[in-house]
């Protein structure tokens, strides 16, 4: 893996090329441009918000700001799989036509949308201080939880693009998957709301054994440790050191499985796609 | 200059048959390699694959200028992607030396929805330039293109002879070691295809390797000072260019020939039966309908007359009366028609004459116009016409064979019935090559004429040019 990445960096001009053409491409034509990737999220939030706070009445205080917070990077996981998956197939031009390592393909949409969710990032900001909700000191995890999301998104979406190169049906039933992920996700609710400790243990392993749920919580933790709800402040809690370590520990190792199945498929690329 | 910088070592590729069940048996074959490895051995069998390269040994040294020709399908694009590492071989070895640029997608990996200047960026980073780099070559790109007053458009909204451009200019700017050519020259008007041979003569001056594949013959003539020739996936011969094309060009001629050949004997065929019919049916003396042969394809050939006399059997001669169909422009050409004559008949006239297939009249005459006078006994006999120097250019011509009265009266008449085809070794254009030689004068005037054109025979060449064709 370490060839793979030192190999990778070699080709650093071309990622940061591809990675401005994609985020060039994507709002070129549209008279709004970069403000669709805040936009986006925002709007998300406003339809959960809808939902869950207008009509099934969820009580918590700032609970779109709480949205917002967990939409913006579940956008970022979700859109890098959803795209990611299908990136050597729609690269095909390049993978056929131009030697380059084809990693470069699914890396390229982590990272561009990575950098939606950076652009996401001053709304988030805006209602934080609109709420007067002060980052404490938990805010410094904020660096090493995007490199635990990335990692392991990016070992995600590099197998998923290799094995959809032969086996097309996983871009089809991942859009499924995706949903019941987000649901099973901290992000519309709050976990504590849920009161797992009253219903079958199976329920909160499964909970437990959900990367993302770790990654939510920390996300909460990180910008939200200050805010009340009510009164209580229901995030100033620790970051879940345990549970962030294991998803990490479990990344990377997913990541190192990720890069060998790639690179035992990706002599087949040109042919099959 | 001795090295090697590209070396194919019997180099095989077998491409997978598309089903969807083998489909699924790639991928768990494939994430089981060590199991795969031991069925390996018998792929060789494997009815789910097919060999589009059956042992390829090409050593390639610096500074020459290689073509690989051949038929579709032979190979020759697979060879040129596993040099340029993009399909890897299924056996074999493979070994670049320096920095490779394959002009084999022209504008691969453009986007549509940015501009011109935004895309030359990316595609020159894609193929190994850096951002400063590309910022020096900018303007000499853009002028290359010829797309100044485009370049900051969207590439959607490129013509694609413009598309093709951009992408060729960015390709050649990139100054690789090693060039790879497939089938680009084919791109964009004349003025440009003669700029993109310009550069690339340029980069042979500048003594970088090019590799090129095409199916224009006259470009690897030109350009390439060695050929492969591949043949579904073989190697059938390598050498000097001029040689191998030479005998690539034959065998062509000598499939063509072979279908000439077999639908020359069915136009016979069907006349012979004719023949036969009419002998049982003792012919009407009245009127004579037209009949129509079918002379192969959608074409059919007529034939009239009363039968008086009767063309038995037409047959096309070269210089050593082999019957032939196919003839290289200037060839010694001979047209023998036999009759049978019914009756005694006097002041008879035999006549022939090419026509395009669109139906233009390239030439006829026959014996009166020249003066003869010819009667005819009862019995079969044959007359000949020779053309010493039959300058046709390529094209397939039909043939027009009669024999008629001085009067008008028709005997036979074979119309179009008969095809004959001519391929030249330069490109001209037109009907008919008239002997010629250029001259030139003036101040300062540059002339140069790249070799000979090619010598090719058609005449007894059997066994001759299959020996050098299989030679190394």
């Amino acid at each position: 893996m370490l060839n793979s990445i030192r190999e990778l960096y070699r080709y650093r001009a071309l990622i940061v090329v591809l990675v401005s053409r994609d985020l060039k491409a994507r709002y070129r034509g549209s008279v709004l441009g970069f403000m669709w990737s805040m936009l986006n999220p925002f709007l998300m939030m406003l339809v959960y918000w809808l939902v869950f706070s207008i009509y099934l009445r969820n009580g918590m205080e700032h609970y779109h700001v709480y949205l917002f917070c967990g939409l913006l990077p579940w956008l970022w996981f979700s859109a890098s799989l959803l795209e990611g998956c299908g990136s050597i197939i729609s690269g095909a031009n390049l993978v056929k036509k131009v030697m380059f390592p084809a990693e470069i393909l699914p890396l390229v949409v982590v990272i561009s949308n990575l950098i939606h969710f950076c652009f996401g990032l001053p709304i988030l900001a805006g209602f934080l201080i609109i709420y007067r909700i002060i980052p404490g000191l938990n805010i410094l995890v904020f660096p090493l939880i995007i490199v635990i999301q990335f990692v392991f998104t990016f070992g995600l979406v590099l197998a998923l693009s290799a094995l959809s190169v032969h086996l097309r049906d996983i871009q089809q039933i991942l859009t499924n998957i995706v949903t019941l992920w987000f649901f099973m996700s901290p992000i519309v609710y709050n976990l504590s709301d849920l009161n797992l400790a009253s219903k079958p243990a199976i329920l909160s392993i499964i909970m437990n054994l959900n990367p993302m749920k770790h990654i939510m919580e920390s996300y909460h933790r990180i910008f939200l440790q200050n805010m009340t709800d009510r009164g209580s402040e229901i995030f100033n809690l620790p970051i879940p050191w345990l549970g962030l370590g294991a998803v990490l520990g479990f990344s990377v190792i997913l990541l190192m499985v990720s890069w060998r199945v790639f690179n035992r498929l990706k002599t087949g690329f040109s042919e099959e796609i | 200059m001795n090295r090697y910088v590209v070396e194919l070592d019997s180099i095989t590729k077998a491409f997978k048959k598309h089903s969807k069940r083998h489909q699924f048996l790639t991928l768990k074959s494939t994430l089981i390699r060590d199991l795969w490895k031991l069925k390996q051995k018998n792929t060789e069998v494997d009815p789910g694959l097919f060999w589009a390269l059956k042992g390829v040994d090409v050593r390639i040294r610096k500074g020459e200028t290689i073509g690989f020709i051949g038929s579709n399908g032979s190979g020759k694009s697979t060879v040129l992607k596993i040099i340029a590492g993009i399909l890897k071989p299924t056996t074999g070895r493979v070994s670049v030396t320096g920095r490779l640029s394959a002009l084999i997608e022209l504008g691969a990996g453009f986007h549509p929805e940015i501009s011109g200047r935004e895309n030359i960026f990316i595609n020159g980073i894609m193929l190994g330039l850096t951002k400063q780099q590309i910022r020096e070559k900018f303007d000499e790109i853009v002028d290359f293109a010829d797309l100044r007053d485009f370049i900051d458009n969207p590439v959607r909204t490129y013509s694609s002879g413009m598309f093709m451009r951009l992408g060729f200019a960015v390709a050649v700017h990139v100054n690789p070691d090693i060039l790879l050519i497939d089938e680009v020259l084919a791109v964009g008007d004349q003025t440009f295809v003669h700029k993109c041979l310009e550069r690339i003569f340029d980069f042979k001056r500048r003594g970088k390797t090019i590799i090129v594949v095409t199916h224009d013959l006259g470009a690897v003539e030109k350009l390439c000072s060695r050929a492969v020739w591949l043949s579904q996936g073989i190697q059938k011969s390598e050498g000097p260019a001029r040689e191998i094309i030479g005998a690539y060009l034959l065998s062509v001629a000598r499939k063509e020939e072979e279908r000439y050949a077999t639908e020359h004997e069915q136009i016979q065929e069907a006349l012979d039966r004719q023949v036969q019919d009419d002998a049982k049916s003792e012919c009407d003396q009245g009127e004579s309908p037209v009949e129509i042969i079918p002379i192969g394809g959608e074409q059919t050939g007529k034939r009239w007359g009363n039968r008086k006399i009767e063309i038995t059997r037409f047959r096309i001669l070269d210089a050593t009366e082999h019957e032939r169909y196919l003839f290289l422009t200037g060839e010694d050409v001979l047209f023998e028609i036999q009759y049978q004559a019914k009756e005694t008949i006097s002041a008879v006239v035999f006549g022939v004459g090419f026509y395009l297939q669109d139906g233009t009249w390239c030439y006829g005459s026959n014996t009166d116009i020249e003066r003869y006078t010819i009667n005819v006994e009862e019995g079969t006999g044959k007359i000949r016409i020779r053309f010493p120097q039959l300058n046709l250019i390529q094209n397939t011509y039909l043939i027009d064979v009669a024999v008629h009265g001085v009067d008008s009266s028709p005997y036979d008449f074979h119309s179009r019935m008969y095809r004959i085809a001519f391929r030249s070794n330069q490109g001209e254009s037109g009907i008919f090559r008239p002997d010629h030689d250029w001259t030139f004068h003036g101040p300062g005037l540059d002339v140069k004429q790249i070799g000979d054109p090619i010598r090719m025979s058609l005449l007894d060449s059997n066994d001759e040019m299959e020996e050098s064709g299989e030679t190394k």
